[in-house]
């Protein structure tokens, strides 16, 4: 493909295709309900009692008004005068903080929290504002206010002043919801990572990618919403324990009980925690599904984008029960539920209370804009205001106005009711706490002027640096082996060191250095090898069987030959054919407890399974596949003590492990880097008789020790390699490692 | 010259949005144009360029004021989606660089060569080809060879330097060079 072709085949890609007229249909519903093409007009509605502050005629308003100044000039000398009689005696202590410590303050999403609210005429107790917009659910816990901030920061915050904990730098704006276990917060950015930070200090534990939402923690697992389905994390490790893929992304999920619920798309699955079995699924009607929400023998969801509406589900069954759409068409949201009342805000001015029975209406207000997030404590519904930005807080039992504060902007996120306060968040990235007058301070409201991301705490911290385990207890030198550019080596089950180099030669030496036997020649014959691949050098690998039958990778001639252990020719796997069992360039190979083989090749950059006859299986990976991780191929392959398939991929510096009978992933860890834990092209890895994983860089030599839970135990520096490395381990744990000089070095390991 | 603000394209645009009689014709040009504009773009993955697609539509309707007619409106429609295909991207290489899952791609063989990629359609072969590129590098030719777009846009689009840009250039051409052969041998 010359560049001329090159750059008119990219060309190609922009020429015309025709859209499905099913999609553009869906789609054009979709914006014409957007655009209240098909909606009622608000006339048309049910008569809305609007709230106070917006409901009266003009006349009507001045003479409140009047009557309001009179009443607060009555109030205020009345107020002087009991002030003056209290300050003599001793102010009651306020109330404490109580934790909410996830978005919707508990696993069923109820909305409910435990407060206490501050009483019908807050004031301004304290004020900061970050550098960006917050779009985030903030959270509390141990009488600290945590806060995600478009400007790429969570904060922690003293509830009580304002007064700042710490601040962590995720690196991208901190949006969404977050959860607070064991000392620990989750929250994600912007980038689909997501951060675990240590509450008290802000220093992170760990992060991963592609998850959307960060879920909440159930017996010590964080379920976190991903792009590709739910994770079940280690909420102490970041250890994937639990995955369920959903057909599409997830946006949200719920943990209640012994199930997950899950929204993907306008789906909303329930899913066993214990078995992963989908219990049963509920299409919204909508191209999307909300949050569910769980109450009782009922789980409720919301459509959006299609058929706007708020649906009551058995529990049990996933049968709905009752629909309510909002008679103005718009979109009809579980805003929180207490004591079988429902309080369901609309995307528009309406706001419902109903009976969760049967979806009745008990009560309706209509307000000037949309209301959002709408927490319950006590009789009190908090509603955090859209545009202008504010918040109200209105009896639970009737919808009246009990008090509304304006903000600077549109708030996005659920207010926090705790210690007497309502903590508010806005577009404009203010912060404030609203409390009784009591709570103020002599000289009014405590704003601070200092930015919030002053100070920020890096999110990672560098790792402390392990010991060094080996010791070289012997050497064997070329001049007694006859090695001349050795590529690979492996350990027999005889306990002999097979080895294979670039004459091309395999040789199997003893222990004690003598030359044992030697076998190989150029050519493409049987027994012959090619190991030099044009652009990439002489590539070869060698493992030894249970049975002490040797495999050989021939990279150039595309196939794996099959030796006995003194050199008589067996068989080969793959060919140079077109079908799915060729092999183009092999490299690494690997052999399961029952003979099957495992071949990487880098130059399809999969992996193929095949047979102890030689029967090909299946392959992941490779330039086919819309996966981008097995691409490259990768190296190593070996297995774990439970028989898990592990390999490198040195282009992104992960190690990952696959199910050995179908080829998928069940686990994966690293991250590139130089530093001690991190990887810089992994090339070569292997597991000691306790299964603790060697993992060498072939970007600076270095060997580094995991144990089974993934933390780096050991690590020691080699000499910069080309990727002739090569190490394997007897089964009685003792290490052999090759040298770039040829030389065999037997290894003491002794791991703490 | 940096084309002026246009109000009688904005009122224009403020009119269909408000009046399904005129929504109806301006949609299905637009819808179509804009779906073609993701579709290779994404791959020639379907349902990715469906979602691009409502999303673009989405995003105009909810920041319909910030039209100020500048461009026509479908062009202006075709830069929201633009914007939306790098926010896919952006997803995607955090994803090839941080997440690993892998989904077995089972090729029994007898059925090899039915297998779908084995097509030997040329445009298909070219759009299936970007696919199996790493998200930044195939945000950056599109960008530059597709979109036409100078490095100097792309590198500001992405985010990157243009030195950067420069080598993911090199680095997709030649990947794409190299992808692209092994399909057409088949």
């Amino acid at each position: 493909v010359d560049d001329d072709r090159l750059l008119s085949s990219l060309r190609r890609i922009a020429e015309p295709v025709d859209a499905s007229e099913v999609f553009l249909d869906r789609l054009y519903e979709t914006l014409a309900g957007e655009l209240g093409f098909r909606g009622k007009a608000p006339s048309d509605a049910e008569p809305a009692r609007r709230p106070s502050w917006v409901r009266t005629r003009r006349v009507s308003r001045l003479t409140w008004l009047a009557a309001a100044a009179l009443l607060a000039l009555g109030i205020a000398v009345g107020a002087a005068v009991v002030a003056a009689f209290l300050e003599r005696s001793t102010p009651p202590p306020p109330p404490a903080f109580s934790d909410v410590t996830s978005y919707r303050a508990d696993p069923e999403r109820s909305g409910v929290q435990p407060g206490p609210g501050p009483g019908d005429d807050p004031v301004l107790i304290w004020s900061v504002k970050a550098a960006g917009p917050i779009q985030f659910n903030p959270v509390l816990a141990q009488g600290i206010l945590y806060v995600g901030s478009d400007d790429g920061h969570l904060y922690a915050l003293g509830a009580d002043t304002g007064a700042k904990r710490w601040a962590f730098d995720a690196g991208a704006a901190v949006r969404g919801s977050a959860v607070v276990e064991a000392g620990l917060i989750a929250v994600t950015d912007a980038n689909s990572v997501l951060h675990v930070v240590d509450a008290a200090t802000g220093t992170q534990r760990w992060e991963i990618g592609g998850i959307l939402d960060v879920g909440d923690v159930s017996d010590g697992v964080l379920y976190s919403a991903g792009e590709d389905g739910v994770h079940g994390f280690d909420v102490q490790t970041g250890t994937e324990r639990w995955t369920w893929l959903a057909p599409a992304p997830v946006p949200y999920v719920a943990i209640a009980g012994d199930t997950a619920y899950i929204t993907s798309g306008g789906t909303l699955y329930a899913v066993g925690l214990a078995d992963r079995a989908e219990r049963w699924h509920h299409d919204t009607g909508g191209t999307a599904g909300s949050l569910a929400t769980i109450a009782a023998d009922r789980v409720f969801v919301s459509a959006r984008q299609g058929a706007p509406g708020l649906t009551a589900l058995d529990r049990a069954t996933g049968s709905p029960f009752w629909t309510f759409r909002a008679p103005s068409g718009n979109q009809a949201n579980l805003g929180s539920i207490r004591n079988g009342v429902v309080f369901a805000p609309t995307v528009g001015p309406d706001f419902y209370a109903l009976a969760a029975s049967d979806g009745k209406v008990l009560w309706h207000v209509a307000s000037g804009s949309t209301l959002r997030a709408t927490p319950i404590v006590d009789d009190t519904v908090y509603a955090a205001i859209d545009d202008p930005g504010g918040v109200v807080a209105l009896r639970a039992s009737d919808g009246a106005t009990r008090w509304k504060r304006d903000l600077g902007g549109p708030m996005q996120g659920w207010p926090v009711v705790s210690g007497g306060f309502v903590f508010t968040t806005d577009a404009t990235g203010e912060i404030h706490a609203y409390g009784d007058r009591a709570r103020a301070g002599p000289n009014g409201p405590v704003t601070v002027s200092t930015p919030l991301n002053e100070g920020a705490i890096r999110p990672s911290s560098e790792p402390t640096m392990p010991p060094d385990p080996s010791t070289v207890v012997s050497t064997l030198l070329p001049a007694t082996t006859g090695l001349v550019d050795a590529l690979d080596m492996d350990i027999g089950p005889d306990g002999n060191i097979y080895v294979v180099d670039r004459r091309p030669m395999v040789s199997v030496i003893s222990p004690d250095g003598r030359l044992l036997a030697h076998w190989g020649h150029a050519g493409s014959d049987d027994g012959g090898f090619e190991f030099f691949v044009p652009n990439l050098g002489s590539v070869a690998k060698i493992v030894v069987g249970r049975d002490g039958l040797v495999y050989v990778s021939d990279a150039n001639n595309g196939r794996v030959q099959v030796f006995t252990s003194t050199g008589g020719y067996v068989t080969q796997l793959g060919n140079r054919g077109a079908n799915a069992d060729r092999l183009v360039v092999p490299w690494d190979i690997g052999l399961d407890k029952a003979g099957n083989v495992y071949v990487i090749d880098t130059g399809l950059g999969s992996l193929s399974k095949f047979d102890s006859a030689g029967t090909f299986l299946w392959r992941v990976g490779g330039v086919g596949a819309s996966e981008p991780e097995l691409r490259s191929g990768g190296h190593g392959v070996r297995f774990d003590p439970s028989g898990r398939l592990w390999i490198a991929s040195d282009d992104i510096g992960r190690l990952i492990a696959l199910d050995a009978d179908d080829g998928h992933g069940v686990d994966a860890f690293g991250e590139l880097g130089s530093r001690p834990g991190q990887l810089a092209a992994p090339c070569g890895l292997d597991f000691d008789p306790a299964g603790n994983l060697y993992v060498y860089n072939c970007i600076g030599g270095r060997m580094q020790v995991f144990d089974p839970e993934h933390h780096l135990i050991g690590l020691w520096d080699g000499p910069t390699d080309d990727r002739r490395n090569a190490f394997a381990f007897t089964p009685d744990g003792r290490m052999y490692q090759l040298g770039l000089d040829d030389t065999i070095r037997e290894i003491r390991i002794d791991l703490p | 010259v940096e084309p002026r603000a246009d109000p009688d394209r904005r009122t224009e645009l403020q009119a269909i949005f408000a009046d399904e009689r005129r929504f109806r014709p301006w949609y299905d040009v637009a819808a179509r144009r804009v779906y073609a504009y993701l579709f290779g773009r994404c791959g020639g993955d379907a349902s990715l360029a469906e979602e691009l697609t409502q999303l673009t539509f989405v995003d105009a309707l909810r920041h319909r004021d910030s039209y100020d007619g500048r461009a026509d409106s479908i062009t202006w429609l075709i830069a929201i989606g633009r914007n939306r295909l790098l926010d896919h991207l952006r997803r995607q290489e955090r994803e090839e660089r941080r997440r690993l899952r892998l989904v077995v791609r089972e090729i029994a063989p007898q059925d090899a060569h039915d297998a779908a990629w084995r097509t030997h359609d040329e445009r298909d072969d070219i759009v299936r080809t970007m696919r199996h590129l790493p998200a930044t590098q195939r945000a950056a030719l599109i960008l530059h060879h597709v979109d036409g777009l100078p490095v100097r846009d792309v590198a500001a689009a992405m985010g990157r330097s243009q030195t950067a840009v420069e080598s993911l250039l090199s680095r997709g051409r030649e990947r794409f060079r190299k992808i692209y052969e092994e399909l057409d041998r088949g």
